[in-house]
């Protein structure tokens, strides 16, 4: 290009890119809705019209009968004493035994000082999720059915069986006590899920070291258990920097101090491969970028890399559809730059990825809630707010999704989640 | 089939991936999933803004437009192949800016000359100011060709190589080659005579 030019091209660059940084957009909702109403409004009027009635009609009577042949089953349900419980209420036994009965037959006990949570109900089984104490299952075997047990980073898949898990969330550890079939157990800082039947019993703990393992355990699953390092440093990290139930603060020096050590010790050869990957990254290669980063070691960069960067990094992963790598590079932001506006930030994108990746919104409003409580007028926060509202409405809490909704709409009356906020107040 | 996902805590994040293998932004897009649409509006608007803006400069319309780009590629979301989401999105920016050009031009003896598009006279001793310059500078891109405006602002402006130029542009390297060529040409002539861009031609 002419040298006559590149002054004025760069000032106008310049000035062009201040007032994109600095420009007020619709919200994303909106946006969405307006898309989605203008394709759906194109997609008619590309048809023809004298043939339009006729075909919607055939269109309209073909989904009749395939919703009809296809249509989803009905839920099983679940009752505690003669009484429905609904999906998302807590369970919690006190000093006796309760127990769960579902409609397929399946029996859930409680043991005493045991807290559990029914989060879905589905026509092949139901999602529960073990916050403490012991449960003794008998799922009535079918085909296609799906239960599973959550405790902590752990996850019970089941398919027919009889069997106990017991969970200690101070210790963050898992027994499963196998009476009849099999279960599959799942974790993060497993390296592969292990299998028990029969009569084995194993427990698992996300070790605070380098490894992971189950301890003493008597199952045939014991080989498969080592984890490889950076998963177990991905667990550890999450322990640390997941925002605890009843207390959402910032990361505080601590994590600061161990992100200098962390820093300090890392390579300083990174920087060609990082650079590698953040191009690929701005380029829109994501999954190219994903992979030049794991082949430089994705724990590496975690633990060297700038915050900014590795909110790149985690941005990159989430949109290459590796919510793994994406959730560990935002909490290596968190627990390395904690108290940092880019942990802050991390803390959201936390939020969004379980929130649209998996729709797992208790996790979600926590995050968003780590956001608020971090950076109560921030940018993201009527999103932010918004979405925490979401998360209430969509896990049953009913009430507190008006309280919500209630702050939402004194905040932000004309925010996009304002219509949400206003069906959700009571008149 | 996704797999029932569920977990309390964030430590589990790793369960969150929305299909078993991982999944591409690209994949989840060709079949409608809601968090690959909104994370497509959300990470490229301002990639489709800069685009839009590099060649329209200042407009009212970008919203518009922007609103535009994300419809057209989301219609045609087949299209997509799974490398190089954002210069397949700049691929429709290019397009809408380029037609929204063409309009303007099409119906611009309807309107006289608006009079924040009339040139400001300018004291020779003043600082040369740089949304004085971007204004005149859009004004002579007014009397451009389209397809040379086009190439020439996502080259000079923009900063792209021609080859990415002419990927976005639809047009061989030759023909991006000429265009900027001769829009480069033209510019310069005009700027040198121009109050508000002789400065800065000279300067650089």
């Amino acid at each position: 290009m002419s040298q006559a030019l590149s002054g004025l091209s760069r000032g106008v660059r310049e000035e062009q890119d201040r007032g994109i940084d600095e420009r007020v957009r619709p919200p994303i909702e909106e946006r969405l809705a307006g898309i989605h109403a203008e394709l759906g409004r194109r997609n008619v009027a590309r048809g023809h019209a004298p043939y339009w009635a006729l075909g919607a009609a055939v269109v309209a009577a073909a989904c009749v009968l395939l919703w009809w042949g296809a249509r989803p089953a009905a839920p099983i349900s679940v009752a505690r004493g003669g009484q429905p419980v609904e999906p998302g209420a807590w369970v919690q036994s006190t000093a006796t035994a309760e127990t769960l009965s579902f409609s397929d037959g399946t029996q859930v006990q409680l043991q005493p000082q045991t807290a559990l949570r029914v989060l879905s109900l589905s026509a092949v089984g139901a999602s529960l999720a073990l916050e403490r104490g012991t449960l003794h299952a008998t799922v009535v075997h079918r085909d296609d059915t799906r239960w599973l047990v959550a405790a902590g980073p752990f996850e019970v898949h089941v398919t027919g069986t009889e069997f106990d898990a017991s969970y200690d969330p101070a210790r963050q550890v898992l027994d499963v006590q196998m009476f009849e079939g099999s279960v599959r157990v799942t974790g993060s800082c497993l390296k592969e899920p292990a299998l028990l039947s029969d009569q084995q019993r194993a427990s698992f703990r996300c070790q605070s070291g380098s490894a992971a393992a189950p301890e003493a355990t008597e199952a045939k699953a014991a080989p498969s258990l080592a984890a490889p390092a950076e998963h177990a440093t991905a667990a550890n990290a999450s322990a640390k920097d997941a925002p605890a139930k009843d207390t959402l603060r910032p990361a505080g020096p601590e994590s600061a101090g161990k992100a200098s050590e962390t820093s300090a010790a890392a390579p300083s050869t990174t920087a060609p491969a990082t650079e590698d990957w953040r191009a690929l990254a701005r380029d829109g290669h994501f999954k190219a970028a994903l992979a030049a980063a794991e082949a430089r070691g994705f724990a590496a960069l975690c633990a060297s890399e700038s915050a900014p960067a590795l909110l790149e990094l985690g941005n990159a992963a989430r949109l290459a559809g590796n919510a793994v790598r994406a959730s560990e590079a935002y909490l290596a932001v968190r627990g390395r730059f904690g108290g940092s506006g880019a942990a802050t930030n991390a803390a959201f994108q936390l939020g969004r990825l379980s929130f649209d990746g998996a729709g797992n919104y208790a996790v979600a409003e926590r995050w968003f809630r780590a956001y608020l409580t971090e950076a109560p007028g921030g940018a993201l926060a009527q999103e932010a707010l918004g979405r925490v509202m979401e998360c209430q409405q969509r896990t049953g809490q009913r009430s507190a999704a008006e309280q919500t909704a209630a702050q939402y709409l004194a905040r932000f009356p004309g925010g996009a989640h304002a219509n949400l906020a206003r069906s959700l107040t009571p008149e | 089939m996704a797999r029932p996902v569920i977990q309390l805590r964030p430590e589990t994040l790793r369960l969150l991936a929305p299909a078993d293998d991982a999944e591409s932004l690209v994949d989840a897009l060709k079949v409608r999933k809601a968090w690959a649409e909104r994370a497509l509006v959300e990470d490229h608007t301002a990639h489709v803004e800069r685009l839009i803006t590099r060649v329209l400069g200042p407009s009212s319309d970008v919203d518009d437009l922007v609103q535009e780009v994300f419809i057209r590629a989301l219609g045609r979301v087949d299209q997509l192949r799974d490398e190089g989401v954002k210069s397949w999105l700049g691929a429709f920016a290019v397009n809408v800016a380029r037609e929204a050009l063409r309009k303007k031009r099409r119906w611009r003896w309807l309107w006289s000359v608006a009079a924040e598009d009339a040139p400001e006279v300018r004291s020779a001793d003043a600082t040369p100011d740089v949304r004085a310059a971007m204004g005149a500078l859009y004004r002579l891109l007014d009397r451009m060709d389209p397809d040379d405006r086009v190439v020439f602002t996502l080259r000079a402006i923009e900063g792209m190589e021609l080859l990415e130029v002419a990927g976005l542009t639809d047009l061989s390297l030759s023909t991006v080659k000429r265009r900027f060529k001769r829009a480069q040409e033209f510019v310069i002539q005009h700027a040198r005579r121009d109050v508000l861009l002789a400065d800065w031609v000279d300067a650089s």
